[in-house]
């Protein structure tokens, strides 16, 4: 296999994509609503929970607006790109599949340090938690790597795979660039060409303009109108909210407007509506159920390994 | 019988290096301890492990197992037999429910007479089944900090098995465990080896990892490290700042280690050492290199896990992760100090030190109050002007961007901030140290204004907890309140600061406006239990900590004294002959109602009874002196002479005369001599083996 260096960060995407279409990942577009990260979209959220297989991967901006730094640092966004990707049930050969989207990449692993380092993944505000690694490359951090165990606080059972890449971070490595703004997202444009002004308004908002009674006032308003729909037992756009609530608090977070005693409450609330989309998502689950998704090239349920052991 | 070993070895995804030391060594045991239960013994011969796999060979096993006898009472024989000898039904139903004929039986004899007794013999089945039921099995009890699933089956391990070499006597133990079936395949570093590689025995494994890009004795791994981290910081034109619990990490995280040096710019050295190294070191796991004066080199030295880098890729890669670090360092280095430490009082009302004991704020305004008395009991109220500024700024660097990203630096950053803001020594440095001792075995403070700055921190925090119900309790302590009382503990002992713990203790609760006596009780109690703790750190054995604690243990520096003294004299005949003596007379003094006051001489009539009385007249001064110098060793010595008046004593008087007057004055003679023992130490704990 002689791969095709990806010249420039849409490249990368590109590789990524075809890379995991061949191993029968359904491509999803990002999702439209504000999240901090790519974990935090239904086809992830959701999709790991209750038995269906399922396979899937996408772009996701994820905005982290405390990490705004008005363009100035060269590493530090307030909105970055995560390439997701979820394998459920979690395959016996779930590392190799990542190594192999490396080298897909053009890295070749025998020249390059790569370690699986002890990082477990939580999020307090989705009730989730999973076991796993940062990947480091050359001491550069470049994938979380996540066995989900548990999400809105219910135990998964079949365990999926989730594999979270910084699409910048492994595009300043390829590059061999400084800065992520001296990227080149494709020929005659640079990362800071498409992103930069963004970076600098943004980071203004988030951390001078946005109104704080406002970001209060809609926090109580999405809060209450995720418990109407769910009450409704409108599971999908409940959750909607429920992130409208995430962003909302985030966005209160990095406007320095909660106290370190109103952060742990909010942060419950908003961890109450995830909980409460989870339960009710697994329960009315039957009749939508997906089918198994097909792998493309044994046919057989890309669900539980069957296939003999690796070694 | 033949004997065979046993290798099994688990390939996993990698496990966090902190776990591997543990998990190899509790399978070991758990096979050992499994092949125990199943009569079959086994010697450990090689427990090794990398991040993806554990390895435990045991050799020595019989192949199969003893046969088992069985001894199975019956009926007794009087109602097995009747009286003509003749076989009852009780005896015939024994011998068909055993399965034997009635000849086989046998009779054993017990406490209750005579007894019909079958007995079976269980024929030793293959080591090689028992091994099918024994090893998965232990591989399951391993424990981990935190584990997870994976597979359908639930099973838990800290990741996912992906192969199980299993060989007994070089054939494969065959079972299945989560979703793994074992064979004798293993499997080389992930890009130097092979995959799916057979072997027969410990020999063969360990050589075809070594061919395959695995070390897999870790002591063999931390070897070649430091012999490469020397070289390579001597190459650098320095030498390497040498970090055993770093080493100890890198080794555990590396199938095939070596080391890349890299370099950084030089203008990052303008940056306070402490930063440079603790970002090396705790985010990227680098090593410091030094130069002959022990300063920081501009360079660096990577662990990582392949033979080498000749194209230098790696090592730019490093370079260039570590110099955006940097970068951000001298940000956070360059923003802060734009900001007075002092001008940050009031951020830290936004900081919770926690839930019911409120903001680091508030802690503050407690550390004013509790700072003076603490200052005052270590003598160093000369000083309070420096002191009380520094625990104005204590906090302070709880809010710099530095902490925030840098979190094992608190302290530290607040100190180098307040060297760069022109605060006098006593100021910057006692806000450096304040988490000193980090550890009960770690340097404590190093000046003694440092040191009130940590107690007084200290004393508050636990207080606070207990006031706010969190008192440590079994293998619970989340907020560490022990390693906290153990640093009073040793901080006291360190600066031979003689304080009274009672003291502190109400101190520390009237500033949290407690005054519930329950809660003193139970510090009271806490921080008798971290002295012994830390005493029998210390090396002192349990009976001179006993002796000495049973005495007072309310001035820890005391109570050291008194127990480093007994250590000391416990090796002494003399000494270990009148702690015999001196349980008699407690014992004594037990049993019989003792008058109080001096014993009256005209009363003797006994030679020994008056010299007892005239020794102890001479000793008596010079003991309660060196006491109160706390030279408890003297004062024990000086005790110890009184061996030979009060083993004559014992020999020729007898202390419960007829006369109730001589025998209340002899019961008054030895009181006085307990009391005078006991103002020293209850030697009738110490245990006391007499030769002969």
């Amino acid at each position: 296999m002689s791969p095709m260096q990806p010249k420039n960060f849409q490249q990368i995407i590109l590789s990524l994509e075809r890379y995991w279409d061949r191993q029968g990942c359904a491509l999803q577009q990002p999702y439209d609503l504000e999240v901090g990260a790519g974990t935090m979209a239904p086809e992830t959220f959701l999709r790991v929970l209750g038995p269906a297989p399922y396979r899937v991967a996408y772009v996701m901006p994820s905005r982290r607006p405390a990490d705004g730094r008005y363009g100035d640092n060269p590493n530090r966004v307030q909105k970055h790109y995560q390439y997701q990707v979820i394998l459920k049930p979690a395959p016996r050969d779930s590392q190799d599949l990542y190594l192999k989207s490396l080298q897909a990449l053009g890295i070749d692993l025998r020249e390059h340090d790569l370690r699986f380092e002890e990082d477990n993944w939580e999020s307090p505000t989705l009730g989730a938690w999973g076991i796993g690694w940062q990947v480091l490359l050359d001491g550069l951090e470049i994938t979380q790597f996540t066995y989900f165990q548990q999400a809105g606080g219910l135990d998964l059972d079949p365990v999926s795979c989730e594999i979270t890449y910084g699409l910048e971070r492994i595009a300043t490595f390829i590059a061999a660039v400084d800065s992520i703004y001296d990227l080149t997202w494709t020929d005659g444009l640079s990362y800071r060409d498409v992103r930069h002004r963004e970076e600098v308004e943004f980071s203004t908002y988030n951390f001078e303009a946005a109104s704080i009674p406002m970001l209060f006032n809609l926090f109580g308003l999405f809060e209450e109108e995720c418990r109407k729909l769910l009450a409704l037992n409108l599971v999908l756009p409940a959750y909607d909210y429920c992130l409208k609530c995430s962003h909302t608090f985030n966005l209160l977070d990095s406007r320095g407007a909660i106290s370190v005693t109103e952060r742990v409450g909010l942060i419950a609330r908003v961890r109450q509506l995830a909980c409460e989309v989870a339960r009710r998502y697994v329960a009315g689950r039957q009749p939508q159920e997906p089918p198994p998704l097909q792998d493309s090239r044994t046919g057989t349920a890309a669900g539980r390994a069957q296939e003999s052991p690796e070694i | 019988m033949d004997r065979a070993e046993l290798l099994v070895e688990l390939g996993t995804e990698e496990i966090p290096a902190s776990m591997l030391e543990s998990a190899a060594g509790q399978l070991a045991q758990r096979l050992v301890d499994g092949l125990h239960a199943e009569r079959l013994t086994a010697t450990v011969s090689a427990v090794a492990y990398t991040p993806r796999r554990l390895v435990v060979a045991l050799a020595d096993i019989a192949v199969r197992q003893e046969d088992l006898l069985e001894t199975i009472t019956g009926p007794p024989c009087r109602i097995a037999y009747d009286p003509d000898g003749k076989p009852t039904r009780a005896a015939l139903a024994f011998a068909e429910k055993n399965g034997l004929p009635l000849t086989k039986l046998t009779t054993i004899q017990t406490a209750k007479g005579e007894y019909l007794a079958a007995i079976r013999r269980q024929k030793g089945e293959q080591t090689a089944k028992v091994m099918q039921r024994v090893v998965p099995a232990a591989i399951a009890g391993v424990e981990f900090p935190k584990s997870m699933v994976w597979s359908p089956d639930e099973f838990r391990f800290a990741r996912p098995l992906r192969w199980i070499v299993a060989l007994f006597a070089g054939k494969v133990v065959r079972f299945g465990l989560a979703d793994v079936v074992s064979s004798k395949f293993t499997s080389g570093h992930r890009f130097l080896g092979k995959k799916r590689i057979p072997v027969t025995d410990l020999a063969s494994l360990k050589a075809s990892l070594r061919q395959n890009g695995v070390l897999v004795d870790p002591a063999e791994r931390v070897a070649i490290i430091r012999e490469a981290l020397e070289s390579a910081a001597g190459a650098a034109g320095g030498r390497l700042l040498a970090d055993e619990e770093l080493l100890g990490t890198v080794a555990n995280l590396n199938e095939y280690p070596s080391v890349v040096c890299g370099a950084f710019e030089r203008r990052f050295l303008a940056l306070p050492e402490e930063i440079l190294v603790t970002v090396m070191k705790q985010h990227q796991k680098y090593f410091s290199v030094l130069d002959a004066e022990g300063h920081l080199l501009p360079a660096f030295l990577a662990v990582i896990n392949l033979a080498g880098d000749p194209g230098g890729k790696i090592r730019s890669g490093h370079e260039r992760v570590l110099r955006a670090r940097f970068a951000d360092a001298e940000f956070f280095w360059n923003t802060d100090r734009k900001t007075r430490l002092a001008d940050r009082t009031q951020a830290l009302q936004s900081v919770l030190f926690q839930q019911k004991l409120g903001s680091y704020y508030e802690k503050t305004q407690r550390l004013t109050v509790l700072l003076p008395r603490v200052a005052a009991a270590a003598g160093c109220s000369h000083e309070l002007r420096d002191l009380e500024t520094a625990v104005q700024l204590l906090k302070c660097d709880l809010v710099t961007e530095m902490v925030k990203e840098f979190t094992d630096l608190q302290g530290v950053v607040g100190g180098l901030y307040a060297r760069a803001e022109g605060y006098p020594e006593t100021v910057w440095r006692g806000i450096y140290e304040q988490y000193m001792p980090k550890t009960s075995t770690s340097p404590s403070p190093s000046t003694l204004t440092s040191a009130v700055l940590s107690l007084t921190d200290r004393l508050d925090s636990v207080c606070g907890c207990f006031a706010a119900g969190l008192i440590p309790s079994g293998s619970r302590d989340p907020f560490a309140v022990r390693r906290q009382g153990n640093g009073i503990i040793k901080i006291l002992l360190d600066h031979r600061i003689h304080a009274s713990l009672e003291q502190m203790i109400s101190w520390g609760l009237a500033t949290l406006g407690n005054s519930i006596p329950e809660t003193a009780d139970e510090l009271r109690r806490f921080f008798e239990a971290r002295l012994r703790f830390v005493f029998e750190e210390m090396g002192y054995s349990y009976d001179c900590v006993n002796a000495a604690l049973a005495v007072g243990s309310d001035d820890p520096v005391d109570a050291a004294a008194r127990v480093g003294a007994l250590q000391e004299m416990r090796q002494e005949p003399d000494f270990l002959a009148l702690a015999s003596s001196f349980k008699r007379v407690m014992n004594i003094l037990a049993q019989a109602e003792t008058p109080a006051g001096a014993p009256d001489p005209s009363l003797m009539s006994d030679t020994e009874e008056s010299t007892l009385w005239q020794r102890y007249l001479e000793v008596s001064p010079g003991v309660q002196a060196a006491g109160r110098h706390h030279n408890y060793a003297d004062a024990l010595r000086l005790m110890a002479s009184l061996r030979g008046a009060v083993d004559a004593f014992f020999d020729k008087v007898l202390v419960m005369a007829e006369d109730p007057a001589v025998r209340g004055n002899r019961l008054a003679l030895l009181n006085q001599l307990a009391r005078l023992f006991l103002s020293l130490a209850d030697i009738s704990q110490m245990v006391v083996e007499r030769a002969g």
